[in-house]
């Protein structure tokens, strides 16, 4: 223990051996992978779709959108509370939109962080819109509560992107 | 006979491909570009690591707090290390028998003697260590502290502290390039990868790539690659121009990449699309797709 006192003391830093960090993303990434149908043309659908600003219009479960740069947006809730995003990526050609967690609130959903991509293609003369996603659990420790473990996290990222993916097909084809 | 028996002078065409919601490892035949076998191994296996002289590899099993140990040939566990805490990244120093091993939730670097498999020491770090590598000759250990936004700059045979320098945003993955002393670090939140010289601790670059995560460097150490997360993209770089020379189509989330022997393929890991994207790296291109394991992590080449 001698080595390690004195390196401690050399680095100036202390050595927790409580083994929680709420910011830490050591675990499994976990994944959602939905996709829905619309009966609309792509580029209807991808208006709506790359509109980051825009996202509380078709997204049921957000109350509002709160822009403070034109890459991040603070989603308020219906349930309340609120996380913000970060933009990635428009991309025009591939239809496909990105963005991530920037600041987590893992009361009210569960997740530490996340990325998530939107992407609509042709099916037909409809439209496929996929929604993918790569996250971690609210609490990142290997002791979380149930409430933040891989579980609930893969629950409310599914129910996320479903509601989103109904959300925007009932829009579009209102 | 001695040399026809020496495991060193076969040039291996496998590799490890660790699957860290499957708790198994695939084997990855790099010519037949076929899976030979997946074997279990403990829960959650994620980073990967190939001990020459002692024919095993490591893997780091974080939310298990555990090292593992398997022999190269049997492909059974010899042992698990007990560490504690979330074990993550991992480097040898082939030099004096220690594994270097991060430890994630206890914002450390923790020692393993390679010989006994004990804990020989506990190295305090920065927040959230993630990436290490180590310059073998330069007996210098470097990681990556996640949540510190820095590089702690270890050396490898004394507890000293070398250097604390400044990264961009969250850096998760270091390389060593020891043919043009330069180190790169994935900084995921920022979309850069920082470029620091060995020799001043300075930092010389700064290069735009959204979401780096696993880096490979060419023998000659006069290219490097790094996969786009979120691009989705494998990033080819020149280590002296520090410029991007293509940016190379791949499945979704790509994670990790390894180059074949001969250097004229990459194999990229696809996190989400559960496949290697195989990449030419004359026309570069994709040329074929291999199926994987869900959630496939980490490739490294067995020795």
């Amino acid at each position: 223990m001698n080595v390690i006192k004195k390196l401690l003391a050399v680095l100036g830093l202390s050595l927790s051996l409580v083994a929680t960090s709420a910011f830490a993303h050591g675990p499994t990434p976990q994944k959602v992978d939905e996709e829905i149908i619309i009966n609309a043309d792509m580029a209807t659908v991808w208006n709506k779709i790359k509109a980051f600003d825009s996202f509380a219009e078709w997204q049921p479960a957000v109350a509002s959108i709160a822009m403070t740069d034109p890459d991040t947006r603070v989603v308020t809730l219906k349930s309340g509370g609120e996380f913000t995003d970060s933009l990635d990526e428009v991309n025009e050609e591939e239809h496909y939109i990105g963005y991530r967690l920037l600041e987590e609130n893992a009361k009210i959903f569960p997740v530490s962080f996340y990325t998530i991509n939107i992407q609509v293609s042709a099916e037909g003369d409809k439209s496929k819109v996929s929604w993918s996603g790569r996250f971690y659990r609210g609490d990142t420790g290997n002791f979380p509560a149930e409430n933040l473990n891989d579980d609930a996290a893969v629950k409310a990222m599914t129910e996320y992107a479903n509601s989103g993916l109904a959300g925007l097909k009932a829009l579009v084809e209102k | 006979m001695f040399l026809l028996l020496s495991p060193k002078l076969v040039y291996s065409t496998e590799f490890y491909i660790s699957s860290q919601t499957s708790n198994a490892i695939s084997l990855f035949n790099s010519n037949t570009l076929d899976i030979e076998q997946s074997f279990a191994v403990p829960k959650g296996p994620v980073n990967l690591l190939v001990n020459e002289d002692k024919d095993v590899f490591y893997i780091s099993h974080p939310e298990k707090g555990v090292v593992s140990v398997f022999d190269q040939k049997t492909r059974r566990l010899l042992q698990e290390i007990e560490t504690g805490g979330q074990p993550f990244g991992m480097a040898l120093d082939t030099k004096k028998q220690k594994l270097f091993v991060t430890d994630w939730s206890r914002d450390s670097v923790l020692v393993i003697n390679t010989v006994s498999f004990q804990v020989v020491d506990i190295l305090a770090v920065g927040k959230s260590p993630a990436g290490i590598a180590i310059d073998t000759v330069g007996r210098k250990v470097f990681v990556a502290n996640r949540e510190s936004h820095t590089l702690t700059v270890l050396d490898a045979d004394k507890p000293r502290l070398i250097a604390h320098i400044e990264t961009g945003n969250n850096p998760y993955s270091v390389v060593f390039n020891s043919q043009k002393n330069q180190l790169y670090v994935g900084c995921v939140k920022e979309n850069s990868v920082t470029v620091i010289d060995t020799e001043s601790y300075k930092v010389i670059a700064s290069l735009p790539v959204k979401a780096p995560y696993g880096f490979a460097i060419s023998n000659d150490g006069e290219q490097f690659f790094v996969t786009s997360q979120a691009e989705n993209k494998l990033v080819v770089f020149d280590a002296n121009t520090l410029e991007a020379t293509s940016r190379i189509a791949t499945g979704k989330m790509p994670e990790s990449v390894a180059l074949s022997v001969d250097n004229q393929r990459a194999f990229v890991v696809n996190w989400f699309s559960n496949s290697i994207s195989v990449i030419d790296l004359q026309t570069k291109q994709q040329s074929s797709l291999v199926k994987l394991n869900n959630e496939s992590r980490m490739i490294v080449k067995a020795q």
